[in-house]
């Protein structure tokens, strides 16, 4: 008998004693059996049959749920995947287009602003301009309050967003005004379109719309407004406006005495010097002024006092 | 005869094929992944097939079924962790006599022993572990295999002489 074939027997649990006999008698069997009964200590883990089975339930009803949208959850998730990658790259552009621009020109200086077109907005004194800087592009609007000049480049239609009206353009120079709680547009180059008073206006160039109580307009004749050479300019308006910009320029307080403040003025006066604007102001309404040192400025009539 | 009638779709009848098959299908999964919980899943994943496809499949062939199910599923999962077995805790692996030269020694064997069945193929492994520890018969092997007992019995064997000649060169 052979030692391999015994093996092959005991192995299989169907080892004769014969077998047996030939293993014992084989020295290698030793480590055989050695082997074998370090084997059969092998820890092998039990199942739990009862546990397994109601697990194996809820896998069930699990799968079964899944089985009906799986492939298309795991289609739509990889959809989703992009789309939520889109939609946060639109919220966070939206967001940061949103973030508003203020400039605010000082007290006593004219503000130069450059838009991202090359637009620019030039700032009477302490007027204020408000833009949205990332999606200019997109949206060209600004918020103004006070006096402003307004070269726009071509592009989308502009728009100046004023308290008394809106004010629209493609591309031209144009001068809005807000001061005085009326609203003055006056175009330069191009063609402007004013909604103001519930009335839409178009402004063609040398107009200069004045929209208060009611509409006026007058003529331009510059390329550009005064106040930016440092001067203002007037056309047929009522005094109390142009004293209302003399205030407004040199930070003085203007009170009149005898004289009908709805006088028209048409003319220009410095931004220079106060007491030369007067004059330019005064002077052709044969009125007269005094100042004093707290900046307080009387206009009176001479002859009727 | 009744069980031909049955199908697997039944509870009771899937039930029945569960505790009949389940330990020896845990066995054999343990006995490939050296994992007790990657073994559990297996066995739960191989049955929730048979249960998938239970009208398609007889009683009868259930478990050459489940146990070919689940050896696919094993060969599918990637990352075959490099885990050693354990032994069950206070059991005597030798008849004779304990004097501490020897109880070493014999940690010694089995801590071989272990690194030897990690240098088995994973199909010597699983057949000799059948062999030795669950007592399977050859021919039973062979038809988890769908191999002849023949071939089983080589397998085995086989196994046996590499376990030894590892563990004499550790």
């Amino acid at each position: 008998m052979n030692t391999q074939e015994s093996l092959e027997k005991w192995l299989n649990n169907q080892a004769s004693p014969a077998d047996m006999d030939v293993l014992n008698a084989w020295p290698d069997f030793k480590i055989y059996k050695k082997i074998d009964l370090h084997t059969k200590a092998i820890a092998v883990p039990v199942h739990d049959i009862p546990f397994a089975i109601q697990e194996l339930k809820q896998r069930r009803s699990f799968a079964k749920n899944k089985a009906k949208k799986n492939s298309k959850i795991i289609t739509m998730s990889h959809v989703l995947k992009i789309a939520a990658a889109f939609i946060l790259l639109a919220v966070s552009s939206v967001y940061i287009a949103s973030i508003p621009t203020k400039i605010e020109a000082s007290m006593a200086q004219i503000e130069r602003v450059d838009l991202p077109d090359t637009s620019k907005i030039t700032l009477q004194k302490n007027a204020r301009v408000g833009y949205k800087k990332y999606g200019w592009l997109f949206n060209r609007e600004v918020t103004l309050e006070g006096e402003a000049f307004f070269e726009v480049a071509k592009g989308k239609t502009f728009t100046v967003i004023t308290p008394h009206g809106v004010v629209q353009v493609l591309g031209t120079s144009f001068n809005v005004s807000t001061t005085n709680e009326i609203l003055v547009v006056s175009c330069y180059e191009g063609l402007v379109s004013v909604s103001a008073n519930g009335l839409n206006t178009f402004v063609s160039p040398g107009d200069s719309f004045t929209f208060g109580d009611q509409t006026v307009n007058n003529k331009v004749y510059t390329t550009k407004p005064n106040w930016i050479f440092n001067e203002s300019s007037f056309v047929d308006v009522p005094l109390d406006i142009v004293l209302a910009e003399i205030e407004n320029q040199y930070r003085v307080t203007i009170t009149t005495k005898n004289i009908d403040v709805t006088l028209r003025y048409t003319g220009s006066f410095t931004h220079a010097n106060v007491l030369e604007a007067l004059r330019t102001v005064t002077l052709p309404l044969n009125l007269s002024f005094s100042k004093d040192a707290q900046n307080n400025v009387q206009i009176y009539n001479p002859k009727k006092q | 005869m009744i069980e031909k009638e049955t199908n697997i779709c039944e509870d009771a009848t899937f039930n029945r094929v569960y505790k009949e098959h389940a330990q020896s299908l845990r066995n054999f999964m343990f006995f490939k992944t050296k994992d007790k919980d990657a073994s559990y899943d297996l066995v739960q994943e191989a049955f929730l097939k048979l249960w998938q496809n239970c009208s398609k499949v007889a009683p009868e062939k259930a478990k050459s079924y489940i146990f070919t199910i689940a050896n696919n599923l094993f060969l599918n999962t990637v990352a075959h962790k490099k885990v050693q077995f354990k032994y069950i805790e206070g059991v005597k692996r030798t008849s004779e006599n304990n004097t501490p030269e020897f109880i070493l020694e014999e940690k010694e064997f089995g801590e071989k022993l272990k690194k030897a069945l990690n240098s088995l193929t994973e199909l010597q492994r699983t057949a000799f572990l059948m062999n030795r520890v669950e007592g399977k018969k050859y021919r039973e092997i062979a038809a988890i295999y769908n191999i002849s007992e023949k071939a089983a019995g080589k397998r085995v064997l086989d196994a046996l002489e590499k376990l030894r000649e590892t563990i004499e060169n550790l």
